[in-house]
């Protein structure tokens, strides 16, 4: 009984997310984009004009100053890197998107010591399908009880890569 | 002599004495606090302390500091901070290692990232190793057009700013590169005229000693107005 007893805990405490691993380089670019695109695309350029670079700036919660950005295309289905800042280290997210609206996203680089559970299918998964309403995601995304703000960062990161993906495709049509 | 009489002869005395001891104090303490109310209008934050005496008193020390001369201005870094012309342009948690023209903007580069700079003093693009960027950098030049010539692992390769790629073609460079300037700057975060005030207003200019002497300036300044409250409704009743 004992015995079954600490099988259970151990197996408990092994997929408990405290057991899961925080920092970390998860997934290069390059794989991400392969994943996305089964092969690697070049890279593309996104000129900001200012109000886009105000928008930017609302969604990222942050002054954005770059005039450009730069991602990956394929058909209707683009590629966006961003390096938010979590609590005080950046997350490097990957995110693809499609006109229906978000197709995968991908935590690339954990920095932060804690909060790394946004890595986790389950919270990821969430993101898939969503767009934007009045610049604000149109699906509620469940938070992580200690990964609060990585949660926020994650948000964000999701919200400008659709905004992002919008002035693309809004340019091609 | 009647204990008034008395205590009314210590009070002048002490009174004047007090008042003409503390004056000096007093005048600092009143002056520093009008300009601590006019922070913002006086930008007091915004001003940098170059006086090296004061420098020295607050045992900050001026160090040589890697800087490049651009067109667009003078480009350091402070901590993580990368500035141009003191005006903070972006992020950089590596040193700074070269600045050079490319027709694209002028180029910074940290060890593990590139800044696109336009002319007017914008920041263009941040390149980064996500973006395909080899690090870590140890010097940087223009070679040709976007295309940079980098020593990165004691090896020298050509990327292109542009298309994101490094080139295997081998092409002759022109090697240009924005000259360094060794400037002395503060160390750390420097020293900023709004904490000078606010140390001369608190007494913390002077130390653990300079707090001591204003809590017993405070005291004085507590006496007089009692003092003097008291003197002058005691010979406004004697009047009567």
């Amino acid at each position: 009984m004992l015995k079954k007893l600490s099988l259970l805990l151990s197996v408990m405490l092994l997929w408990s997310p405290q057991s899961y691993s925080q920092k970390g380089d998860f997934m290069s670019v390059p794989e991400f984009a392969e994943q996305v695109f089964g092969d690697i695309s070049p890279w593309q350029t996104l000129w900001l004009n200012n109000d886009q670079k105000s928008q930017l700036s609302d969604a990222l919660n942050r002054p954005f100053r770059q005039l450009r950005l730069r991602y990956m295309q394929e058909s209707e289905t683009t590629l966006w890197i961003f390096d938010e800042i979590g609590k005080e280290l950046p997350i490097t997210i990957g995110l693809a998107v499609n006109d229906q609206g978000i197709a995968a996203l991908q935590i690339l680089t954990y920095r932060e010591s804690r909060g790394g559970e946004v890595r986790m299918a389950a919270f990821r998964e969430q993101f898939l399908g969503a767009s934007l309403i009045e610049d604000e995601l149109d699906q509620p995304i469940d938070g992580i009880t200690g990964a609060t703000m990585s949660v926020w960062t994650v948000k964000r990161a999701a919200t400008a890569a659709l905004l992002c993906h919008q002035w693309v495709r809004g340019n091609a049509r | 002599m009647s204990f008034i009489h008395k205590f009314r002869a210590w009070c002048w005395h002490w009174h004047q004495r007090l008042g003409v001891s503390s004056a000096l104090l007093f005048v600092v303490i009143a002056v520093t606090g009008i300009m601590l109310n006019h922070t913002s209008a006086l930008q007091l934050a915004k001003h940098q302390v170059n006086q090296t005496w004061l420098l020295e008193w607050y045992g900050l020390a001026k160090q040589q500091q890697t800087s490049f001369e651009m067109p667009a201005g003078l480009i350091r870094q402070q901590k993580q901070q990368v500035l141009l012309n003191n005006q903070f342009l972006a992020s950089c948690d590596a040193p700074l290692v070269s600045a050079a023209p490319t027709v694209l903007g002028d180029v910074v580069a940290c060890r593990d990232s590139l800044l696109v700079i336009g002319p007017d003093g914008q920041l263009l693009d941040v390149i980064t190793a996500d973006f395909g960027l080899p690090f870590p950098i140890e010097k940087m030049q223009q070679c040709q057009g976007n295309v940079l010539s980098m020593m990165v692992d004691n090896k020298t390769l050509l990327f292109d700013i542009e298309s994101l790629s490094v080139l295997e073609n081998a092409q002759p460079c022109s090697d240009v590169q924005y000259p360094l300037v060794e400037t002395l700057m503060v160390e750390g975060d420097g020293l900023d005229w709004q904490k000078v005030i606010q140390d001369l207003h608190s007494g913390r200019f002077f130390g653990t000693l300079g707090v001591w002497l204003y809590d017993l300036a405070t005291l004085a300044l507590l006496f007089l107005s009692l003092s003097g409250f008291w003197l002058w409704y005691n010979r406004r009743g004697r009047r009567k």
